[in-house]
């Protein structure tokens, strides 16, 4: 009985022993995870972190470069500004000795503006008047050849007249001579001949009222040419 | 004024417009990185999807990214940055909540819990309980013009938790019905009237559950949720009420979904986005690539360590691993989940980070005996897992006993499906060592993993021990005058009788050699009050039995057995020795055992007094039959037939011992059996026949022990 007593006291001792190992082993394991899951991130944290200390060192120093460059754009900017600034004042002085004189000259030449307007106004009437003159002289000039057409066109006119009713004579003789023709027949061939020659006479006549015509024409040509 | 009356009859109000919500899905991502930084952006399956999700973000209106699951394991990075790398991703890619799924409790729910610290990406599930409290959070919620949006995350069944956290945290999985009830009443005290289920059940568990809560608008399942009806795959699960489930069935890619909220939150069309290249500069992007760049570099650097070099290529697969459990616990089964080795090729130099991308189980290898019949119902329903050491209903090469405790050795998961199959609670013996570690071990030690014959397991020798005890003690004490007469059938003397009949199996064996040594002993002492000593059974036996397990049904054996007298009678110790050699026949079936020995010998008694040999032939049979569970019959009956001379025409010898049985169990160590035993001797010399015929009712003792 004691040794069953035992047996189960140290059984029921061990079991409570296995489960308190059994714990410390579960609570291990989880802690070896975890240690592991720390210290890989830790790890990885830590090399990102170089990383962007490395690219921050970069950058700081990209900063110091651009820093000193501006430095030195900024003392360069400074002389030029004060080398600006005095040309800047140079410039002004001129400017102003320019000024002054331009006003003397803008006076100057308003003066002579003025002359030059005055002058030019005297030779502008002048000349509208010698224009005037000129176009009255002209219209009476225009007036005579008016005139003078006119009456050369009358005088072709009649001259026209004068050859048409010629014409119209040799006509009227041609006429007869074709009666005489006729009547003539026998004598054909001087009739003929006769008729050639009045013929070739009709046609130096038409010749001559051609060229006559002509002439006519090209006399109202000149004159619409002439026309202003 | 009567015209504004007029005007708002004519144009009645018009109905409010629908809010809508869009959602970026993705569910089983296995925190699957590609392990080269070569090339990473246009090969890294999570940097393309990284990549979609930022054009997403930019193109289209994407209220919330949510994850359904199963995130961040087996991916080897993910596994080896316990999933830290899996949450960068989460939060540089702006992952409002993600659903706690069977794979990512792998990872550790202790250090999920840690990583999710002061994080905006929220770990969602209601029914991991620590000390009676979710672990993580129920609920994430989500306010767009003015109407929110809650989602309950509900983790799968199949969650298994690490035995360590387990015993430390006391973490238990909640009936999901119960804590879901509980979150959608929070959610409803305080007015959220839209509430969607981020859901890790199967489509059966999630119809029960939409019927019994009605609050749920929607199911959606992606992890876990396999969204199998009858084998088939489902997309969607379309209630007469409005209500869906919705499955991302799709990998290497993601969903889009529009929600529209109304009375109800309804789901729109459901659209799979396949991943692309997508060159961008985004901050957050490049932030998490650097990341990711670094957390490879460091994999490389600790994983690239050499364990061991090949000579020749190896292929390992759950076989392989399963052998090599069985190797290193000493066990005689070894139970591996059919996917928890990656096939593949080693040769050359082995370094870690290949064992890391193979092994998909990383819970602790737990050592746990179970029994015959068990192991015989396991092999049933080995679909999910690969059983060694087990073969057409042998171990070892002998065929297994019901009864028997056979030591097996898998992980934890593997032993909560065993536990699940046999329905009982198995005592084990945690290893603290997974898989993994076995390996890396092994490799650089032994290099058992490379071995293409593992037979040398079968030939490991164990050893088992049977006892079996049967004593009674009967003591009798009369008082009573002489002259007075005794009752009609009571004693007329005190007398003390007490009695055993034990006997224990000492087996050594293995593959093809079995040793069992016997001691017997059957002693029945009687005394009577004044002293004198009767001895009705008397007998001390040895047997030496030495069988060479073939694959045949007959095996040679050879016996030898050696009776005498437990005490001296007459100062005198009679010892007879029989030696025999023969076939061993040994058969069995589910219900019973047919063992059957047919030898020649000689026996030969050698002491008290010294007799010559006579040589014969021994003919021994067992036959144990089990009946409705509880009842077993045997039959034993050992023979031997002999004769003095070897050229002799005549039998003059014959003995014969049979035995019949009937007991009934119990429980496991105790029967209580009815026996007839019937001895029988013929010597022809003395031309004696000697008969003894005996019943007996005991309460027998059996138990057995195995040294693996």
């Amino acid at each position: 009985m004691v040794l069953f007593a035992f047996v189960a006291c140290a059984t029921v001792e061990n079991k409570k022993c296995l489960e308190i190992n059994d714990h410390l082993k579960s609570e291990n394991r989880l802690l070896q995870k975890r240690l592991s899951l720390l210290q890989r991130e830790n790890s990885v944290y830590k090399q990102e972190n170089l990383q962007y200390k490395k690219n921050l060192d970069t950058k700081s120093a990209e900063v110091e470069k651009l820093e000193s460059e501006l430095r030195s754009i900024r003392e360069r900017f400074e002389k030029d500004i004060a080398l600006w600034e005095k040309k800047y004042e140079n410039l002004r002085e001129k400017n102003m000795i320019l000024e002054r004189e331009s006003s003397e000259k803008i006076q100057e030449l308003t003066r002579l503006n003025r002359q030059l307007e005055d002058k030019l106004g005297g030779d502008i009437r002048r000349l509208a008047e010698e224009s005037q003159k000129k176009d009255e002289t002209f219209g009476e000039e225009r007036e005579q050849l008016k005139k003078d057409f006119a009456r050369r066109e009358f005088d072709r006119l009649k001259q026209i007249e004068d050859l048409k009713k010629s014409i119209s004579e040799l006509q009227r003789q041609n006429a007869e001579m074709e009666a005489k023709i006729n009547d003539f027949i026998l004598g054909q061939e001087e009739a003929r001949r006769e008729l050639k020659e009045k013929d070739a006479r009709i046609q130096e006549l038409e010749a001559m009222v051609a060229s006559l015509r002509k002439a006519v024409e090209e006399e109202k040509r000149s004159e619409k040419g002439a026309k202003p | 004024m009567l015209l504004l009356c007029a005007l708002c009859v004519a144009f009645p109000q018009a109905a409010p417009a629908k809010k809508r919500m869009s959602l970026l899905l993705t569910g089983n991502l296995e925190g699957r990185f590609s392990l080269d930084e070569e090339n990473q952006e246009q090969n890294d399956p999570l940097l393309l999807l990284g990549q979609s999700i930022v054009r997403e973000r930019k193109t289209r209106r994407i209220d919330i990214y949510l994850d359904l699951g199963n995130a961040f394991y087996p991916g080897a990075l993910s596994k080896y940055s316990y999933g830290s790398i899996m949450y960068d991703f989460f939060q540089y890619f702006d992952c409002s909540a993600t659903l706690i799924s069977s794979s990512d409790v792998i990872i550790g729910v202790d250090n999920l819990a840690f990583l999710q610290e002061e994080k905006k990406t929220r770990l969602l599930s209601a029914n991991i309980v620590r000390d009676g409290r979710t672990l993580y959070d129920p609920v994430f919620e989500h306010t767009i013009d003015g109407d929110t949006v809650a989602f309950i995350g509900i983790s799968s069944q199949r969650v298994l938790f690490d035995i360590a956290e387990k015993s430390v945290y006391r973490l238990t999985l909640e009936d999901e019905k119960t804590a879901l009830r509980r979150s959608v009443d929070l959610l409803k005290g305080r007015g959220v009237k839209h509430i969607v289920l981020l859901s890790g059940l199967d489509i059966e568990e999630n119809v029960r559950l939409l019927k019994s809560v009605k609050e749920i608008d929607l199911v959606l399942c992606g992890g876990d949720g396999a969204g199998r009806l009858h084998g088939k795959k489902m997309n969607r699960v379309d209630f007469s009420d409005g209500r869906a489930i919705v499955f991302l069935q799709k990998r290497r890619g993601y969903y889009l979904l529009d929600l529209s909220l109304d009375e109800r939150v309804s789901a729109g069309k459901l659209r799979f986005m396949p991943l692309q290249f997508i060159n961008t500069r985004d901050r957050s992007y490049r932030q998490f690539l650097n990341r990711l760049s670094i957390w490879k570099r460091k994999f490389k650097e600790e994983e690239n360590t050499l364990i061991t070099a090949a000579a020749e290529e190896s292929v390992i697969d759950n076989r392989r691993v399963a052998h090599l459990l069985r190797d290193r616990f000493r066990s005689e089964i070894s139970i591996v989940g059919s996917n928890t080795v990656d096939r593949t090729v080693l040769k050359g130099d082995i370094k870690r980070f290949q064992l890391y991308r193979m092994i998909n189980d990383e819970y602790t290898i737990f050592v746990y005996d179970i029994t015959g019949a068990e192991l015989k119902r396991l092999a049933k329903f080995s679909k999910r897992a690969l059983i060694t050491g087990y073969d057409a209903g042998k171990v070892q090469g002998y065929p297994v006993s019901d009864t028997r405790q056979y030591r097996v050795s898998s992980t934890q998961r593997v032993f909560d499906m065993v536990k699940g199959r046999l329905k009982r609670e198995i005592p084990y013996a945690n290893t603290w060592m997974n898989i993994t570690e076995v390996l890396v071990d092994d490799l650089k030690d032994e290099k058992m993993l490379f071995r293409d014959d593992y037979g040398y397991l079968d030939r490991r020798f164990r050893m088992t021990v049977d006892l079996f005890i049967s004593n009674f003690f009967d003591y009798s004490v009369i008082s009573r005058k002489e002259e007075e007469p005794v009752p009609p059938g009571k004693p007329d003397i005190t007398y003390r009788r007490w009695g055993m009949e034990d006997k224990i199996d000492l087996t050594v064996y293995n593959r093809y050699h079995q040793f069992i040594l016997t001691p017997y002993i059957y002693y029945i002492e009687e005394e009577v009050h004044d002293g004198e000593k009767q001895y009705l059974q008397n007998l001390l036996r040895g047997t030496f039995f030495y069988n060479v397990n073939l694959d045949y049904i007959v095996r040679p054996y050879h016996k030898s057995q050696c009776d005498t007298v437990a005490r001296d009678v007459d100062g005198l110790r009679p010892t007879i020795v029989r030696e025999t050699f023969g076939a061993n026949i040994l058969t069995t079936g589910a219900f019973f055992r047919i063992e059957g020995n047919i030898g020649a010998g000689f026996e030969k008694q050698v002491h008290d007094p010294v007799d010559d040999p006579i040589y014969g032939v021994e003919a021994i049979l067992k036959l144990q039959v089990t009946f409705l569970k509880l009842f077993t019959y045997s039959l034993s009956v050992d023979t031997f037939l002999a004769k003095r001379e070897l050229n002799a025409g005549e039998v003059d010898h014959f003995r014969s011992e049979t035995e019949n049985g009937l007991s009934f169990a119990l429980n496991s160590f105790l029967s209580l059996s009815l026996k007839h035993k019937w001895f029988y001797l013929y010597r022809k010399e003395y031309d004696d026949r000697y008969e003894n015929s005996q019943f007996l009712a005991t309460l027998d003792i059996k138990t057995d022990f195995k040294i693996y």
